[in-house]
């Protein structure tokens, strides 16, 4: 038997559940749906803008364009469009949690965000303190590059399990 | 044969779908002609090859949107630390952001000819992503490039500040339209 489908077939009460809560009925409305897409999307728009310009500075990139202190003030928009997305997220997964949890290409999503939040974490109480010295223009050495290609590799995988999840079943 | 024949038989047959058949001597709508293409057909009846291009579509769309919501942020006071030199340069990684969704949806669209043609919100986006770009191209030419060239009052000016509201309010309806288009189906203008 497939553990993970296993895992998912235990989650079945928690879906039932979830499907009968008053954020589950709201989901079925016909313009609930649509409407928490868009917001979605725009969620998503605003944490990959943000995560481009930081990522592609920590990387080396923009080096004289963008300081490092404009990375920080950054963090707080691409924090609004993940909260944005938490939320829209939760509403998906209140609508449809059986098909969501037995769909591999969801569970595929989250572990990269699991990935990504760890990354993220890593960058805020190490990375920042590390460069937080450093003069706007220099360069942030080795190990915060390799935090922020992760960053982008991450992301760019969110999207992409996000976009395949109607291909292995419902959502 | 020709050469676009042959390719069209190896599309379908790594697709794995067989071509529609087609009378002697019918003549086929243009809409009608890319749906039955090797590509439309690749793009409509593979489910993999549909949500491959949407996935593509999305990465393109997080860029183009992404960096002109940066841009209109920086221009309205956020992030003050992203200099005048770094603007036209987030704006030139919007571009192959569009390029990439202008390729993937011109192909998604091959799939879905008839549908798209005549959906309004389709239309609407098309016109909003129109106005999305010529605002960008005007932006840059008379704020950031100058700014970036030493003009630094430009970016404070209060056109700075009415064309990043424009841009931003644009683009978000631009992400409006687009998504709706799966749940607003009705056709006509």
């Amino acid at each position: 038997m497939n553990p993970t489908t296993e895992f998912a077939d235990k989650l079945e009460p928690l879906a039932t559940w979830m499907a009968d809560t008053w954020l589950g009925h709201f989901m079925l409305g016909t313009w609930a749906w649509p409407w928490f897409e868009v917001f979605h999307f725009i969620g998503m728009s605003l944490l990959c803008g943000s995560i481009i310009a930081m990522d592609l500075r920590l990387l080396g990139f923009f080096r004289k364009e963008i300081s490092l202190h404009a990375v920080h003030s950054l963090t707080l928009w691409g924090l609004l469009g993940f909260i944005i997305n938490l939320t829209t997220g939760i509403g998906f997964i209140f609508k449809g949690a059986s098909g969501y949890f037995h769909n591999v290409s969801f569970r595929f999503k989250m572990y990269c965000i699991i990935l990504a939040g760890i990354n993220f974490l890593v960058f805020w109480f190490i990375v920042r303190k590390q460069i937080e010295p450093l003069a706007d223009d220099a360069d942030v050495g080795f190990f915060a590059k390799v935090v922020g290609f992760s960053s982008l590799l991450l992301w760019f995988l969110v999207i992409w399990g996000g976009r395949m999840i109607p291909v292995f079943g419902d959502g | 044969m020709s050469i676009f024949d042959s390719l069209s038989q190896s599309l379908f047959s790594a697709c794995g779908v067989d071509p529609t058949p087609v009378e002697p001597g019918t003549v086929l709508t243009t809409l009608d002609w890319m749906e039955q293409s090797a590509v439309g057909a690749c793009v409509s009846q593979t489910p993999s090859g549909f949500y491959i291009l949407l996935a593509i579509h999305s990465v393109g769309l997080a860029a183009i949107v992404g960096v002109m919501l940066v841009v209109g942020l920086r221009l309205l006071g956020v992030a003050r630390g992203i200099s005048a030199q770094a603007l036209p340069k987030l704006v030139n990684i919007g571009w192959w952001g569009f390029w990439l969704n202008a390729a993937s949806g011109l192909t998604l669209f091959i799939g879905e000819a008839n549908k798209m043609f005549y959906n309004t919100t389709f239309r609407w986006k098309l016109f909003l992503i129109f106005i999305g770009m010529t605002s960008a191209f005007i932006l840059n030419k008379s704020i950031l490039k100058p700014a970036a060239a030493g003009d630094l009052s430009k970016l404070d000016s209060s056109s700075a500040r009415n064309q990043a509201y424009f841009s931003i309010f644009i683009w978000l309806a631009v992400i409006t339209t687009g998504r709706m288009i799966a749940y607003i189906t009705e056709a006509g203008f």
